[in-house]
């Protein structure tokens, strides 16, 4: 494809998009990034599309404005909210689809991404992870945990049944290492047949987040290839990005595979009487929903029935929850850019979670985990509150 | 202006390299490559300078064939024109030789600057800008931190950077080189996507390094490794000193007393 025809079908797409929006605002009353900041027009859904539209309209892509238009692009945290709001209270119109169009066609035109999130690319690029890691250290958390006890996991491609999609945050991320292994508790608990990829690459969500569609379609490629390899079945990943990645924007090759949320499988377990939490623990636990599982994929019950079944656990709810809950801040490509906030969203959280009596944020994410593990040191709440992946609490109850 | 900017091609050492036999190069196979660092921001600015005072970008690099990988990225990045002096696989030449290729094709071509990167992120020599302008005959200004132009003199106003932060203002009037540090300005980023369409409509102009380098116009390199070696700290001694702050910090001055430190 010419540079030019994928610029102007971008360009079309974008402000086919934003034409549609009727700009009644009603996505600002949802809009962490409009709750967070000093509450600019371009610092909501529709205003940041519009931003694009006259963007394009104005010319100012090649202007000395370009770089404040990239700003406002790659603020947004791209957790559904307006999409949501949209579809509940008007025509439906992909506000998202519009705004990471926006960011693809600043990538194109050598605008984007932001200048933080060079390193990143390039180390996805390079390395097959965000974190500028080698690859040959992806699989460390697994020797620790060998160290301790015996596994029966395949490295595939030898076969399983089910694959274990670790995902970069839990491979290499020395907090969210312990996810990963109580996954695998977890999974030995009810003597699942699986699997874990010997070399296993970044989903490419980070990158599509950050508009780098090229990049995209050689990781998704490549997984899809190691996928079909290994001769599995069923994929289950621990983070909610790599999920959401491989059931709604991966190519038509991966219906192929069923795809599942680890608190999805191990909620069926406990269903079916496979995995029975035993020990007790006597708190009072709230559960954040990662915007990537609830309000992309409409998973709210499965880890909120894993936490009721462990004994002693009290669950409350937050006051924004579900459908409504408040995004971590952490995704979008927000995870390596600083947006400046009047106050932080992950602050915001805990302090919700504290004001109804919460021992512990549960949730199922490792960058939400990150992101509001940081706002309890930050707001001084350590030692009162704690975070803990939904995986950990269940392994804690075995 | 027409600008010049030198391009080199380095190994990524994410993983430990091992040296190899002859104890003399490391063992690179498999290892991925990409634009050096420095490079970089070299083109970077050269794209820039171009655009804010007008002129023309090109970009030669020396080396096998996939060195053409980051030549169809500096077009990708908006050069007009790329060279690649082409050199026998398993050639061994140093920075020297390297200095007079680049210098031998320069040469005819029209130019007012050359930019090189100001060293090499993975020999970290630094030789080559310098050894350019000596052999050019044109006047150089490494680790520079600064670019503006002056029409009326047709010269350029640099800064340097030093240590601790001072930098040194220089004028040097065209034709000049200059080496370029990093931070100077931010590269912009190539897609995928771009990068790819240049591979398969971009060309880029040949040039056999053996017709411009011959063994008998004296081109021999001056210098050879004679051992490649790894320094390695005793980091299996490290100790965590734990306890209150009052107590870490009392440990650790019995420590650096016990060690002879204090």
């Amino acid at each position: 494809m010419r540079e030019d025809q994928f610029v102007d079908e971008l360009k079309e797409m974008i402000v086919d998009i934003a034409r549609r929006c009727r700009n009644c605002n009603y996505c600002y009353s949802v809009c962490p990034l409009f709750e967070s900041t000093r509450g600019f027009q371009v610092q909501g859904p529709s205003g940041i599309l519009q931003a694009i539209r006259y963007g394009i309209r104005w010319g100012e892509l090649e202007g000395e404005e370009k770089e404040i238009l990239r700003d406002i692009l790659y603020a947004c945290t791209t957790c559904y909210s307006c999409v949501l709001k949209c579809k509940s209270s008007g025509p439906g119109v992909p506000l998202l689809d519009g705004i990471e169009g926006g960011r693809k066609l600043l990538v194109e035109l050598m605008i984007g991404p932001m200048p933080e999130q060079i390193k990143v690319l390039e180390s996805l690029e390079q390395n097959g992870n965000p974190y500028d890691e080698p690859p040959s250290k992806r699989l460390d958390w697994l020797r620790d945990l060998e160290n301790e006890r015996s596994l029966s996991y395949k490295l595939l491609g030898k076969g399983a049944e089910v694959l274990l999609y670790v995902g970069c945050t839990p491979s290499y991320n020395e907090g969210i290492k312990d996810v990963a292994r109580a996954v695998v508790k977890l999974l030995e608990e009810v003597g699942a047949d699986y699997g874990i990829l010997k070399e296993e690459k970044c989903c490419g969500s980070p990158a599509r987040r950050m508009g780098e569609e090229g990049l995209f379609e050689d990781l998704s490629t490549e997984n899809l290839e190691a996928f079909k390899q290994s001769g599995v079945r069923k994929i289950i990943t621990i983070s909610p990005h790599c999920y959401n990645t491989f059931v709604n924007e991966y190519p038509e090759a991966i219906k192929g595979f069923e795809i599942q949320h680890y608190t999805e499988f191990f909620a069926d377990a406990i269903e079916r009487g496979s995995l029975v939490p035993k020990l007790r623990i006597e708190k009072k636990v709230t559960y954040h929903d990662p915007c990537y599982l609830g309000k992309r994929n409409g998973v709210y019950d499965a880890p909120r029935k894993i936490l009721m079944s462990i004994p002693g656990v009290q669950l409350v709810e937050m006051k924004r929850n579900r459908d409504n809950s408040l995004c971590c801040g952490g995704g979008g490509g927000r995870m390596w850019i600083e947006v400046e906030e009047v106050k932080r969203l992950s602050e915001s959280r805990v302090e919700e979670a504290m004001a109804v009596g919460a021992e512990v944020i549960a949730t199922a994410c490792p960058w939400c985990h990150i992101q509001l593990e940081d706002a309890v040191k930050t707001t001084g709440n350590e030692g009162k509150i704690e975070v803990k992946e939904v995986a950990e609490l269940l392994a804690s109850s075995l | 202006m027409e600008i010049f900017v030198c391009l080199r091609q380095t190994a990524i050492l994410k993983e430990e390299p091992k040296i190899q036999p002859d104890g003399k190069t490391l063992d690179l196979s498999g290892v991925n490559r990409h634009l050096n660092e420095w490079d970089a921001y070299a083109l970077e600015e050269a794209l820039l300078l171009a655009q804010k005072y007008g002129g023309n970008v090109s970009i030669i690099s020396l080396g096998p064939q996939e060195v053409e990988e980051v030549l169809f990225y500096g077009l990708a990045a908006g050069a007009k024109e790329a060279i690649h002096i082409l050199t026998p696989e398993g050639l061994e030449i140093d920075n020297w030789v390297i200095a007079n290729a680049l210098a031998q094709e320069i040469k005819k071509h029209p130019f007012d600057l050359v930019l090189t990167g100001a060293q090499a992120e993975d020999d970290g020599c630094g030789e080559v800008g310098a050894t350019l302008a000596h052999l050019l005959g044109i006047p150089h200004a490494s680790l520079v931190m600064r670019v503006v132009y002056e029409p009326e003199t047709n010269s350029l106003k640099v800064d340097r950077e030093l240590e601790e932060g001072y930098m040194d203002a220089l004028r040097l009037r065209l034709p000049a080189l200059l080496t370029v540090q990093t931070g100077i300005n931010q590269p912009r980023y190539i897609s995928s996507m771009r990068l790819r369409r240049f591979k398969k409509s971009a060309t880029i102009s040949k040039v056999s390094f053996d017709d411009l380098i011959s063994k008998t116009q004296g081109f021999l390199p001056k210098k050879e490794i004679v051992k490649l070696y790894t320094y390695r700290p005793d980091v299996s001694k490290a100790k965590i000193l734990e306890g209150s702050p009052e107590a870490v910090a009392e440990q650790l001055i019995g420590q650096l007393i016990s060690k002879g430190v204090l």
